[in-house]
């Protein structure tokens, strides 16, 4: 059949065809959200419907989640809550601070912000959480000139974010190890209970980044500190402990730069800066005890460092008025 | 731009919303526009050699035509060298210059970079023009005096990235007929890019992680993983550029015109004569029809001699039109040599099984499983850089292969390619095996009438839950890591 424009019943079929695929795709969409799970998306929830409303956050990747304990840390009214996301580098934070934190959640008075040797070396994006979102951040995002639309907009979606998991779902192979299922987070705080040692002769360098992208987390470390301090927050810098046999040279060379880094710029904006990296233990066989890697320290550890922590947050007068 | 990015949809639907708007004599100069702007998004530069390609080769063939004396054969020779010229340029100047800094590092003549790009499909539009130009010299097209029109045929946007490569006969003859498309074939266009990117991106993508992981280690990693990764290039190989040619073609027909078939059932062939006129069909044909007949003519007083030096240099073209390295000469001799052993001996293995009547279904069976085996294994020479890691990777195979006779299960296997090969991924390991399951099924009913017709007169429901599970293993199996095809660089 020849049509004067044949396209007119092409497109009339194109779009009964794609209705019944939006409505199959919204249903797997639905399903995989159900099925899936992502601890950290109790923190989006606590900006979303603030339940905390606490006086000092904690920001930093996974050694901060599983590090600081807010339980440890608060006393009387002051209260506190762990922020801190999995593989997020000072310029997820910026933006995350920017566009999350300070127009939808309460000012807190203290922000520490906590870092080990892999401080610049994580390229987690803001965009990449989307999915946890509420729609009016979403539809902010959007019109967002500096965020990638693209990132922005697929991770919006279980069904695109989840897409690899939809057959271990549907067949029960290795759900366990693809979806992370923990206790539920207690104030933020993620307890690391079983013990995750890769063999030491395994463990490589780690990839620390190109210089450029060391430089622009750099800058974003920076504006990071300085926003808070223009908002009236007092900032906390604190060097993560870690398990220093079970690190490369190269990782240690990057340890040791970081935190004369950090302390440099702690001096120049006149910050406090706690460095816990290697005197929190002194015994290394006994140290590998209260670590769960390399990186992360266990729950005992958590308990033991967050106590550790809390003293040296009071030997600080700028610090100490909160914890009266 | 790619035709798997995430832009090309929308421009590509725009684009078509046009077309069927604009009045059909407008049609021509649009599809030249769009090819030219789809063209400029790769390169302005090569744009301009593209576009100078065209009137070199649009004013050859008007002089080849008013030419009325019966020229000599070499005059074509110099008009198709000259057309062909940028591509032997291109094709010789890397590995020249590659070679002239190996064996003068300490030269004080610097060449600033030994790899040269070669241009967007510069292959596949020049076979275009010389295919062209012959057909007008020997007088089976007139020349086109119509430059847009011409530019158009060299420069089918579709088409300029990989091929198919269309005769001009063929491709004028439809252009000339662009007011009435039926939507059928528009539909069907659809069909094909679907099944197309299922091929790329479900397909071959996913054996692209296996296939480059063991490639890129090779000597350090266990030499079982070669025994897949043998077979899983080939199919990788088979879905990237076959998937290509479909969303080409498809692309094609979105515009009411179409293209030749480039690819059907390779691996189903019962003799490497029988693959190659099923694999890369429009380039085996070309050659075929300006390469491999006129040497055959020419050297017909040589008999069977003749016969080997035609067959052994259109190999050996085939093989190095791939790229100037001994691997893909290696690949063309190979080639060469088979096929030559196939055609001369061909007679009397018929006659060696002619009285064996019982033997003929199993020699039904196994000759498609023996050319299959032979071509999977001279593709190792397509992929790997060196012949010592070639040689490296078949020694592997057929040590593996003698340990699956002896010892090894299906099952073991099956396990094996779930954990090493898939890396216990189950989303990669479900790719591969429905994703190659559902290529040879579809490509069956398309190759088979009786069944293609059975197809159509399904109901709606069931041939739309054919396109949906299509669509949604996109979504859930396929991968976005790679937005280029392996034979976009030849």
């Amino acid at each position: 059949m020849k049509d004067s424009n044949p396209l007119k019943a092409v497109i009339k079929n194109l779009i009964l065809f794609s209705a019944v695929f939006a409505l199959i795709l919204s249903a797997i969409n639905v399903y995989l959200d159900r099925v899936t799970f992502w601890p950290c998306e109790s923190k989006y929830n606590e900006i979303k419907h603030p339940k905390e409303s606490p006086d000092m956050i904690i920001l930093g990747d996974s050694s901060a989640e599983t590090g600081v304990n807010p339980a440890f840390v608060e006393s009387g009214n002051f209260s506190v809550y762990n922020f801190a996301i999995g593989g997020s580098s000072p310029s997820f934070f910026l933006d995350f601070y920017e566009r999350l934190l300070r127009p939808y959640y309460k000012k807190p008075k203290v922000v520490l912000y906590c870092y080990n040797w892999v401080l610049f070396a994580h390229k987690k994006m803001f965009e990449q959480d989307s999915e946890y979102f509420s729609n009016a951040v979403f539809l902010k995002a959007l019109f967002d000139p500096h965020l990638n639309k693209k990132i922005l907009i697929l991770n919006r979606f279980p069904c695109i974010k989840y897409r690899n998991e939809l057959i271990s779902h549907l067949f029960k192979i290795d759900v366990k190890s693809l979806s992370v299922i923990d206790d539920p987070l207690s104030k933020g705080f993620r307890a690391r209970i079983q013990p995750d040692w890769p063999p030491l002769n395994t463990i490589r360098p780690l990839d620390p980044g190109t210089e450029s992208e060391q430089a622009e987390q750099l800058r974003c470390f920076r504006a990071l500190i300085d926003r808070f301090l223009a908002d009236g927050i007092s900032v906390v810098l604190v060097n993560l402990p870690s398990y220093e046999p079970a690190l490369t040279g190269p990782d240690k060379e990057l340890r040791i730069k970081y935190a004369r880094l950090v302390d440099g710029i702690a001096k120049e904006k006149n910050v406090l800066h706690l460095d816990y990296n290697q005197s929190l233990y002194l015994n290394p066989g006994s140290a590998m005890s209260i670590f769960n890697n390399a990186t992360h320290l266990n729950t005992y550890g958590a308990e033991l460092f967050t106590k550790t922590l809390r003293q040296g947050l009071k030997g600080d007068a700028r610090i100490a008025q909160y914890f009266q | 731009m790619s035709f798997i990015s995430f832009k090309f949809p929308a421009l590509l639907a725009i684009a078509v919303y046009i077309y069927y708007q604009l009045p059909s004599r407008y049609r021509t100069v649009y599809l030249l526009v769009l090819s030219y702007l789809f063209y400029l998004t790769w390169s302005v530069k090569y744009a301009v050699l593209l576009a100078g390609i065209t009137v070199l080769a649009y004013l050859s063939a008007i002089k080849i035509e008013e030419d009325e004396s019966e020229g000599h054969p070499w005059e074509i020779l110099k008009y198709s060298i000259l057309a062909g010229m940028f591509l032997i340029l291109f094709k010789v100047a890397g590995p020249l210059l590659e070679a002239f800094n190996r064996f003068f590092p300490d030269s004080k003549i610097k060449i600033p970079h030994a790899e040269v790009l070669i241009p967007l499909g510069l292959s596949y539009y020049t076979f275009k023009v010389i295919g062209y130009l012959i057909d007008v010299y020997s007088r089976k097209i007139k020349a086109e005096r119509d430059l847009v029109r011409f530019a158009g045929y060299v420069s089918f946007f579709p088409q300029i990235v990989s091929g198919p490569i269309q005769s001009a006969a063929d491709y004028f003859r439809q252009i000339g007929h662009l007011d009435g498309i039926p939507s059928e074939r528009i539909a069907g266009g659809l069909r094909l890019i679907l099944f197309g990117l299922f091929k790329k991106i479900v397909v071959a993508d996913t054996l692209r992680i296996g296939v480059d992981q063991a490639y890129s280690n090779i000597g350090q990693t266990d030499g079982f993983i070669y025994f897949m990764t043998v077979y899983f290039y080939a199919f990788q190989l088979y879905a990237d550029f076959s998937g290509f040619t479909d969303i080409a073609v498809g692309i094609g027909r979105l515009f009411g015109i179409e293209s030749p078939a480039n690819f059907r059932n390779p691996f189903y062939a019962a003799s490497l004569p029988e693959f190659w006129r099923r694999w890369h069909i429009t380039l085996t044909s070309w050659l075929s029809a300006y390469i491999f007949t006129p040497l055959n003519i020419k050297l017909r007083r040589l008999g069977t001699l003749g016969l080997c030096i035609a067959i052994m240099s259109n190999m050996i073209l085939i093989g190095l039109w791939h790229g100037l390295t001994w691997n893909f000469m290696i690949f063309g001799i190979l080639h060469g040599v088979w096929l030559m052993g196939s055609i001369l001996t061909k007679a009397s293995r018929d006659r060696f099984f002619e009285p064996f009547q019982s033997l003929r279904a199993w020699r039904e069976l196994a000759a498609p499983l023996i050319t299959f085996h032979a071509v999977a294994l001279s593709f190792v020479f397509l992929r790997v850089p060196t012949f010592a890691q070639a040689v490296y990777v078949l020694r592997c195979y057929f040590a593996s292969l003698s340990l699956m006779l002896r010892e090894l299960n299906p099952r073991i296997v099956a396990q094996y390619m779930y954990y090493e090969y898939c890396n216990s991924k189950p989303a990669v390991f479900a790719a591969i095996v429905f994703g190659i399951l559902t290529m040879e099924i579809i490509h069956l009913i398309k190759e088979h009438p009786f069944l293609k017709s059975k197809f159509f007169q399904m109901p709606v429901w069931f041939r739309w839950g054919a396109y949906y599970a299509l669509l949604l293993s996109l979504i859930f199996l396929g991968q976005y890591n790679s937005y280029t095809f392996i034979y976009e660089g030849f």
